[in-house]
This record gives C-alpha cells, structure tokens and sequence, in this order.
C-alpha cells in the first residue's frame, strides 16, 4: 500500500522509499516517554511553497540528515514533542544532501482547510505528502493524487480513508444548516471530527432531526435520557458561520470562539458512549449510551460493546428514530450508516 | 468587448475657452439650478471665492459620485479593492473625493487636461479649507480671483455641466459578462483582452477577484471558471501588486474556509506558477487597511491636521512591511513626505520618517522597479515644485535611495534625474509616466 502511493505521487528515489517507509512504522505506533503522540509530518520538496499552500504563517528548522532512518527518527524524536495539541505540523524538506526537518505553523484560522484536505485537493504541484497516525498500527497518507491507509496489523482491512466514512454523517448533520453554508460547514465538520478521532480511543456519533425527542435507544426506564442531554444545543454551524463571516472582514478573534468549542467537542468524544448531533449542525448530547435488551456491564470488551451499539444503532436509523449513525474503533476502523434515497449505504 | 475607453467621454469642453466671467461659466452648469446659479454668481461677484468655490466642489463631486453609481457600486468597489462599497451604498457618501477623481480620470471621463485641472481644483479647495496656522497672515490666505475661477470652470466642466448618464456603460457589460457567461480560452474577448491596456487587464482581475468573494450560486461558477481561463492569459501581463491581490485573495479565502473557492483559484494559481505571490499570512491587510485610511485623510479635507493620527497608526503596526502591502504603504508614507503643493503636515513626519528609514535597499529596488511607473497618486505630485523638491530632498537623499540599482531603465532615468537635481526632467518623466498610468497614450 505504502509503495502504490508513493508511486503515485511520483517517489521514485529508494533511498526516500525507504526513509518514508520508516517514517509510517514509527508514526503508527509513536511514543515518548511512555505518551503516546500524534504527529502529522508534511514531506514536500518545497517548503516555501508548501507554506502558501496551507498557509502556515511560520515554519522553526531545527534539523537536518542524510536520507536515512536515522535521520527520520532522529527528526521525529525532536520535533514530535511540540505538535501537541495540532497548532504545529512536522515538515520533512526533501534536497539533494537528505531531509532538512522541523516545524510549520498550522493555518491562524480554524475553520481554514486541513493540510489533508488542502494537499490532496491540487493534483499537481511539487511533492506534498501527509502523513498521520490515524488508529492503532494503523497510518494514512495523503498526497496530491492518492489517500490510503496503511494498516500494519495483520487483520484484513478493506475500508478506505477514515474521513470518507466521515463525509456522509456530516452530511446529515449539515443537511438543514444555512445553504450558503451547508457544503463547506459539512466538509468542515468532517475534518474536524477526523482530525479530533485521530487521537482518540474509538466513538460513537449519532445524528437526529432537530427538536426531536431524545431516541429509545437513548432513554432510561424512567424516559429520561441515558447521559448528558444539553439543555441547549450547542450551535456549532452557527459559530461556523459567524467565525467565516469574521474572517472575510478581517476580524479573526471569533475564531478563538470557535476554537474553544472545538476543544469542547474533543472533550465530549473522549469520555465514553455517543456523542448526539442534529441535522442543523448542532451539539445536543454526550456520554450517551445505548439501552439495549440485555445490555452488557462494564467488564464486557470495549470494542465488542461500541459494536453492538451501533448495530443498535443503525436499527433506530431503520426506524427513522435516528436520522444517521457511526462508529470508530480503536483500530481505526470506521463505518457509517446513512440512508440514502430509500436505500441504505 | 473591444479595448475602447469605457466611458466615451467624447474630449469636447463643455465650457469653451471663450467663457470667462464667472455668469459666463454658469451659464454652462446644467446640473445647478437657476437659483444656485445666481447664488455662486453672486458669491464670485462678492468676492466671496473660498464660499463660492467650496459650494461648487461640493456639488461637483456630488454629481460625479452619482455619474459613477451608474457602473454599480458594487463594480467601484472592486475597482477600489474596496468590499465594504457594496451594491447598495451610496458612492456620494463613501467615496472620498480623490478615489473619485482618480477613477473617473480611469475610466475615461475626462481628458488628461481636464483631470489636471480638477486635480490642481481639489489641491486649492483643499488648502483653503484648513484652518489657519498660527502666524498665518489672514490676508495672505485670501484664495484669488483666478484661483476660484479655476475650480468653478474645473466643476463645470468634470460633471455640473455634463448630462445625466443614460446610456450602459462596456465596462459595466463586460463585467456583467465575467459572471453570467463561460468564456473559452480561444474565445476571441479573451484574445482581445491579453492585448488590452494595463489598466483593462489589471481592472478585468481585480473584478475576478471580487466575484471570487462575493458572488454566489451560478454567477459564482461562471466568475471561477472564467478565473481559469483569463488569468493564465494574462498573467505575464500584470504587475507584481495585481499578482500579490490573486495571491491575497487566496489567502483571504483559505482564511474564510471558502472551499470551492480556494480549489478554483489555488487551481489558477498553479497553472501560473502564481504561489510565490500568495502571502503565508494575512498581516498584510492590516497594513493596507492603514496605509488605505492615510492616503484618504491625506487627499481628504482638513489634511495636514488629520495625517498625524492615521501615519501613526500604520507605523505602529511595525517597520517591517510585508511585501503585498508594500505598494499601498509607500503610497501612502511618500504622500506624506512630499506633501502637496502648499506644504506638509509637520506633525506626521516623524512617523513617516520612522516607516521610510525601515525600508530596505531591496524595497526601495522593488517600489521604483515595480510600483512608481503606476503610482498615479505619488507620479501626480511632480507637477508641483515643492513636493518634487521634496522627493529630491527628503526622500532620495535622506534615505540614500541613489544607492539603489533599479532594474528598469525608467527606475534608473528617475533616480539620475532626482541625484542631479534636474527638476524638469523628473517633472517630464513623472508626467509620462502619469498619463500612462491612467490609460492615457
């Protein structure tokens, strides 16, 4: 897999092969001082230009190597450590005497495209390669003309990029946003979630018409909801649209705003059960769990439990008590059940 | 679409040379009423010129800002980097009296002649409008008879004695065009255009800019596509500040989260090879915003008392000026420094000194190399003695500018003449330069 994108996107030196080969086994499983991080590492032959591209305001060098291993986990152990927190991505600049690396500056602007989004949207233009740790053992790259997933387990995997699963719940939650908003708020809303999954350990994410009662599956005996149901939604469309309105005209501050809330989601999808969205792009619950008959105790496995409440899940959908459902293993594994004109995907 | 003046201003004075006396001129005023008339008359009669004349160019422009919502001010807008003059707004009330002038010289409104004169009009109604400095003889500050004059036949001539307009304008048609229509790259409007004047080409990019933002739905897919085919045609025509408003906008968009948008002009900009104009950050625009409200107190009323404040406000935003924002703040810092024909605000000179001594050798290279020649704000100044004695002497040799080795032989022709001090020789070249700047051959 690693070796059908890098000839893609025209890699042809065996010296880079290797190095970028090295770089995805590190990044699948990265740790430092026992944490594990998330890296995204940008390899470009034209820093400068990769700059403009994804208009990173600042790039730091702090290093460079001949094209080697050594030079790739040398550059990943210094540089690894200051993209906590994904404001700054590590580049690899490729020359003729081996890789110079460091760190850029991820876009000022939160609702910016992602680098992903941004490389793989040209189709030509010097080399520009993504690279990020996507789920356990498990890297996706991206490049100008290719996306995949590279699995370094042995389990068969056949599912494409995590963010194509992605792209048709955000859909649904976008469907009754704003129409000059809709398109971009659902690309939006699928970076976001797809670069907040990246680090985490699995979820699960529901979407339900607007002003609906909270679905069965949610409830408790009593009726009432099994989590943390919002007494008032959290409009993130909203803010979306206020934070791009900001922006045009100059004034970047709304974009804290939205990068407070951003933050809010990824604490919401860390903490255990469902996150509930509706189709007007807006929070409405979290920590939610599936009431299902015979439902299984805290010792059962993780990943069999989050299983079988999306397939819980995808019945209420079925049922039309839901509107969409997903699911996101450990393992980077993701599915998505969506209807789609009657039929279901 | 053919390369023609966009306004057929037709170059026959609509107050013949005979016409002297000031009923004479008034006569010739078909925008004033019969009343007003007799009132500017009487004023001129009085011997009350600063009244009569402030009236006339109060009125004179009031018109002319009218004449130019007639293209839609959505259109000025962009053709004044402008997005807060939106297709609703009152040109009359956001459009300061220079950016007016300037545009109309542009657009073809006017002769090269004519544009001096309102040019020279708006310098003395300017002047008499500020209060009087201490010291400032009462008597000495009288604006004379001929001074007057000159404004009410200036007036007269520009736009209270035109007609309303009542006929669509090319321009205006053709940039209709630009988002109702596909065009093809061997259409022949896109030949046409590659052959254009400068200031057809850089206008034509400016509106595909503005329509990358603003435009929606259908018009919106029509303006992109059209961005795809025109600017590849026309790239190696513009100049490195039109290139740097493509590469802005870019950045702008990618800012705003605009998708489609950013795919079709990151598209473009790779087909030219145009990414070494896109900016990695958006700190340019506050430099322009500045520089842009310095140049509107610096050619608005009450000048030399409003241009501390706002130089002040651009040098603080630091010495380092981001290339895309160069062209705007030297335009607006040399505005400053050279002053006008009457003088400078002595008070705004140590801010514009601290920003002129931040600029670089390189800079300065790349301001004279690629800016001047179509500066029309700065080219127009040498017209004047005092603010081209200024170029020479508080500008070209306080800051050592004939250290720099410009690239083009008009950047060379310049700095020698300024070096020698050869006055009509800078005020020969400046004035080419002017007239082609604004499309005049």
């Amino acid at each position: 897999m690693a070796a059908t994108i890098l000839e893609a996107e025209g890699v042809e030196c065996e010296e880079t092969t290797r190095c970028l080969a090295e770089l995805i086994v590190s990044l699948s499983d990265y740790r430092e001082e026992g944490a594990v991080l998330f890296p995204v590492v940008i390899v470009t032959d034209d820093l400068s230009f990769t700059k403009r591209l994804l208009q990173s305001w600042m790039s730091i060098r702090l290093g460079k190597g001949n094209r080697s291993g050594w030079t790739i986990r040398e550059a990943l152990k210094r540089t690894a450590p200051l993209t906590i927190g994904n404001t700054w991505f590590v580049y690899l600049q490729r020359g003729p005497d081996g890789f110079e690396y460091g760190v850029l500056a991820s876009p000022s602007s939160p609702v910016a495209s992602s680098p992903s989004e941004t490389i793989h949207g040209i189709e030509s233009g010097p080399l520009a390669l993504l690279f990020r740790r996507i789920g356990d053992r498990a890297v996706e790259a991206v490049g100008l003309r290719r996306r995949t997933v590279i699995h370094l387990s042995a389990v068969d995997h056949e599912e494409g990029a995590p963010i194509e699963a992605l792209e048709p719940l955000c859909r649904v939650a976008s469907r009754q946003c704003e129409a000059d908003i809709r398109d971009d708020f659902s690309n939006f809303l699928a970076q976001v979630l797809d670069d907040i999954l990246q680090r985490g350990h699995g979820a699960l994410i529901a979407v339900v018409a607007p002003e609906s009662d909270m679905p069965p599956l949610l409830q408790k005996a009593d009726g009432r909801a099994d989590g943390i149901q919002l007494e008032e939604a959290i409009d993130v469309a909203a803010i979306y649209s206020m934070t791009r309105g900001a922006e045009a005209l100059g004034q970047p501050e709304a974009g804290f705003q939205l990068a407070s809330l951003l933050q809010l989601v990824e604490g919401m999808l860390s903490a255990d059960g469902i996150l509930l969205l509706d189709s007007v792009g807006r929070i409405c619950g979290f920590n939610l769990f599936a009431n299902q008959p015979g439902s299984t105790t805290d010792a059962e496995i993780i990943g069999g439990a989050r299983r079988r409440a999306f397939e819980a899940m995808k019945h209420a959908v079925t049922n039309g008590d839901m509107l969409a459902a997903y699911m996101r293993s450990s393992d980077g594994a993701s599915a998505v059940y969506v209807p789609k004109v009657g039929h279901y995907e | 679409m053919s390369d023609v003046r966009p306004w057929r201003s037709g170059s026959t004075d609509v107050v013949p040379a005979s016409a002297q006396t000031p009923a004479e001129i008034a006569a010739y005023a078909r925008q004033l009423t019969p009343r007003e008339q007799r009132q500017v008359v009487s004023a001129f009669e009085d011997g009350n010129y600063e009244l009569g004349a402030g009236f006339l160019w109060s009125r004179g422009m009031s018109a002319l800002k009218k004449r130019l919502e007639a293209l839609g001010s959505d259109f000025i807008g962009e053709m004044l980097d402008r997005p807060d003059i939106g297709p609703s707004e009152s040109l009359v009330r956001s459009l300061t009296d220079y950016d007016a002038v300037r545009l109309a010289e542009e657009l073809g409104m006017f002769t090269p002649t004519q544009s001096m004169r309102l040019r020279n009009a708006m310098e003395v109604v300017s002047h008499f409008s500020e209060p009087p400095t201490e010291g400032d003889d009462d008597e000495s500050r009288e604006m004379l008879a001929e001074e007057a004059l000159g404004v009410f036949r200036a007036c007269v001539q520009a736009s209270l004695g035109q007609e309303e307009l009542s006929s669509a304008l090319e321009f205006a048609e053709f940039r209709n065009r630009l988002e109702s229509e596909q065009l093809q790259a061997d259409d022949s409007q896109v030949e046409m255009l590659a052959g254009s004047s400068d200031f057809f080409v850089s206008t034509t990019v400016r509106v595909l800019m503005a329509l990358a933002k603003t435009s929606e739905g259908g018009r919106l897919d029509h303006a992109l596509g059209n961005i795809n085919i025109i600017l590849p045609a026309v790239w190696s025509r513009l100049t490195d500040p039109d290139r740097w408003l493509v590469g802005r906008t870019y950045a702008e968009l990618h800012a705003s989260g605009k998708r489609t948008r950013i795919s079709a002009l990151r598209r473009a900009l790779l087909r030219v090879n145009g990414f070494d104009y896109v900016p990695e950050d958006l700190r340019s625009r506050s430099f322009i915003e500045a520089a842009r409200r310095v140049e509107d107190v610096h050619n608005a009323m009450d000048n030399f008392y409003n241009e501390p404040a706002a130089i002040r406000e651009l040098a603080s935003l630091g010495t380092v000026v981001p290339i895309p924002a160069l062209p705007q703040v030297m335009t607006a810092v040399l505005s400053v420094r050279m002053g006008n024909r009457y003088g400078i605000s002595w008070d705004a000179q140590p801010a514009a000194d601290a920003i002129l001594s931040g600029i670089t050798k390189d800079r300065w290279r790349y301001y004279i190399d690629e800016c001047l020649a179509r500066d029309a704000g700065i080219l127009a100044k040498f017209r004047h003695s005092q603010p081209r004695q200024r170029w020479v002497d508080e500008v070209v040799e306080r800051y050592a500018v004939s250290e720099v080795e410009p690239k083009s032989a008009f950047g060379r022709q310049v700095l020698k003449a300024s070096v020698s001090n050869r006055q009509q020789r800078l005020e020969d070249l400046m004035t080419r330069a002017y007239y082609m700047s604004v499309g005049s051959s």
